[in-house]
């Protein structure tokens, strides 16, 4: 109350600059916001190329490998079941990775390197420096469920076959589900005390990783997965 | 008008009873150096918090620049840089892309930015290391690293929260020196410190600020002058016996012994003259060996004012 009073009544000098300095922020907001971009994007890819690959690709390598096909080859799971892993483990990756790429960078940037600081004091409001966290993650998710792709030619058996595959579905999983998973990251990032991330992922994750991802397959793969668990 | 004009700030957190700022207000002209004084706890990181829109008021305002900072954070931030408390380096950069990109926030082009990343690490003193990963540097080396990363984009107004605690003498130096070379340019420079000696060397003028309130303000001259009793003269006197007799027309007198046939006599009073204390010592018939004056020290006022409870 008290602020928007006494606001009114220094206001008086400031209104004539005022319009020209709007529209200036408005250029310097979207340069900030393309240059934190940036900076993400050459750590990711440029600086941390090795760890961004490892962090992304080694599970889903080895759930294909070890579910699509090991286990089809001794005769523990039908020999279609890679397929009807593929569109899991593509889903799984993409929210995955963006949840933690939002998340864990927050947690530490909040409590032990104080890095946030810094890029609140970039030019741009709070806001949008979460927007630019979300869509910075979900690129990251995005690379790397298509990275899976060839992987998956090559482990699967049956390699990937796209068949009936809706392309529009498959556009539509590809960005929501990672801008869930990097929004869901964000909330876990900046509300979670970084002493208690590890509790809260396990709790958080086991229920998304046997729920969530999974129901957010193909329409095929999903009446799949219906017949199959019927079995 | 003044560059920084705070009124009547307030901040209470969610959930505790006391305000951590209870009615601050100050102004700081352009090009002075404005110093932030208190006690831990006292609400100087909570106020330097808002004036950088950091921190959410709950009453009052902060003008800096013409801008107010709660109505429009982002014109705000870009007149202002700011030096933390405690190191906030990009961890995943080099030295010099720490300066790079952070100009690259502030919507300076690739060339341009180059040039003054290069040009600060120069005037830095980290020529060389500028491929460096962060982790890698010093505490005293961060802090450079730290104070060149906020002069990248020109900033009109630059805050410093206790620049110096932690670092070695040489350290402290290159930055008082830096310091005084911004102040020389023009830049407007707001500082917090608990190192009072700092603080005279460096403040023009500045605010004592404990429990959310701001208990003096003033010159560090005029701060001093607080102290009842802290002001006047101290004369080393060569003569056989006690000097005070000879001294008493001019104020309070203490004399003590100094051995070898001297005295040291202080006398008390804001405006002593120092003429007239020699021509009366020596009508006493004392030589004058010695002679200065005395001003309390802001560390004496400091803890004049705020008490010696610990926070």
């Amino acid at each position: 109350m008290s602020a928007e009073s006494t606001t009114t009544t220094t206001a008086p000098p400031a209104p004539a600059p005022a319009p020209s300095r709007t529209t200036n922020t408005r250029a310097a907001q979207l340069q900030a916001f393309l240059a934190l971009c940036e900076r993400d994007f050459w750590v990711a890819f440029r600086r941390q190329l090795g760890s961004f690959l490892a962090q992304t690709l080694l599970q889903p390598i080895f759930y294909l490998f070890i579910f699509g096909r090991v286990l089809p080859e001794i005769g523990a799971a039908g020999q279609g079941y890679g397929t009807l892993l593929l569109p899991g483990i593509i889903a799984l990756t993409l929210f995955l990775t963006a949840l933690q790429n939002t998340s864990l960078p927050l947690v530490i940037e909040f409590s032990y390197t104080k890095e946030i600081e810094d890029r609140l004091l970039a030019p741009l409001p709070a806001a949008l420096i979460g927007v630019q966290k979300v869509v910075v993650a979900a690129v990251r998710g995005i690379v790397g469920a298509l990275m899976i792709l060839p992987l998956a030619a090559v482990i699967l058996p049956g390699g990937v076959e796209f068949g009936d595959i809706s392309w529009l579905g498959f556009v539509a999983v590809m960005l929501i589900g990672p801008l869930a998973g990097a929004a869901v990251g964000l909330v876990l990032g900046t509300a979670v005390d970084a002493r208690q991330i590890n509790v809260v992922f396990a709790v958080v994750l086991t229920p998304l990783l046997f729920t969530g991802p999974r129901s957010i397959h193909g329409r095929r793969s999903t009446r799949c997965a219906g017949s199959r668990s019927s079995r | 008008m003044p560059i920084i004009d705070v009124a009547d700030l307030r901040k209470r957190y969610a959930g505790a009873g006391q305000e951590a700022v209870a009615g601050v207000s100050f102004q700081v002209q352009e090009g002075e150096v404005f110093g932030l004084l208190g006690p831990n706890g006292a609400g100087k990181t909570t106020t330097i918090g808002t004036m950088t829109t950091r921190v959410r008021p709950t009453g009052g305002h902060v003008i800096v620049d013409g801008v107010d900072v709660v109505a429009d954070p982002v014109a705000a931030k870009l007149r202002i840089a700011v030096v933390p408390q405690r190191p906030n380096l990009d961890r995943s950069l080099s030295a010099l892309e720490n300066l790079t990109f952070h100009a690259a926030y502030f919507g300076f082009g690739r060339r341009e930015r180059n040039r003054r990343a290069r040009e600060m690490l120069a005037r830095f003193g980290l020529e060389g290391r500028g491929d460096d990963r962060v982790d890698e540097y010093s505490g005293g080396m961060a802090q450079r690293l730290i104070i060149a990363r906020a002069l990248m984009h020109d900033p009109r107004v630059l805050f410093l929260d206790e620049p110096t605690t932690g670092l070695d003498p040489q350290s402290r130096l290159f930055l008082w020196d830096q310091i005084e070379q911004l102040k020389a340019r023009g830049v407007t420079l707001l500082l917090t410190t608990h190192d009072m000696a700092e603080a005279d060397r460096l403040c023009d003028r500045m605010a004592i600020v404990d429990h959310g309130k701001v208990i003096a303000s003033d010159t560090p001259r005029g701060l001093r002058r607080l102290l009842p009793g802290a002001e006047g003269l101290e004369l080393t006197l060569a003569v056989a016996q006690d000097p005070s007799s000879a001294l008493d027309a001019l104020g309070e007198v203490e004399v003590e012994p100094g051995g070898n046939g001297t005295w040291k006599a202080r006398v008390y009073g804001s405006d002593v003259p120092p003429g007239g204390a020699i021509a009366a010592a020596e009508a006493g018939g004392a030589r004058v060996l010695d002679l200065r004056r005395i001003e309390g020290t802001l560390e004496d006022v400091f803890v004049h004012l705020t008490g010696r409870d610990l926070r």
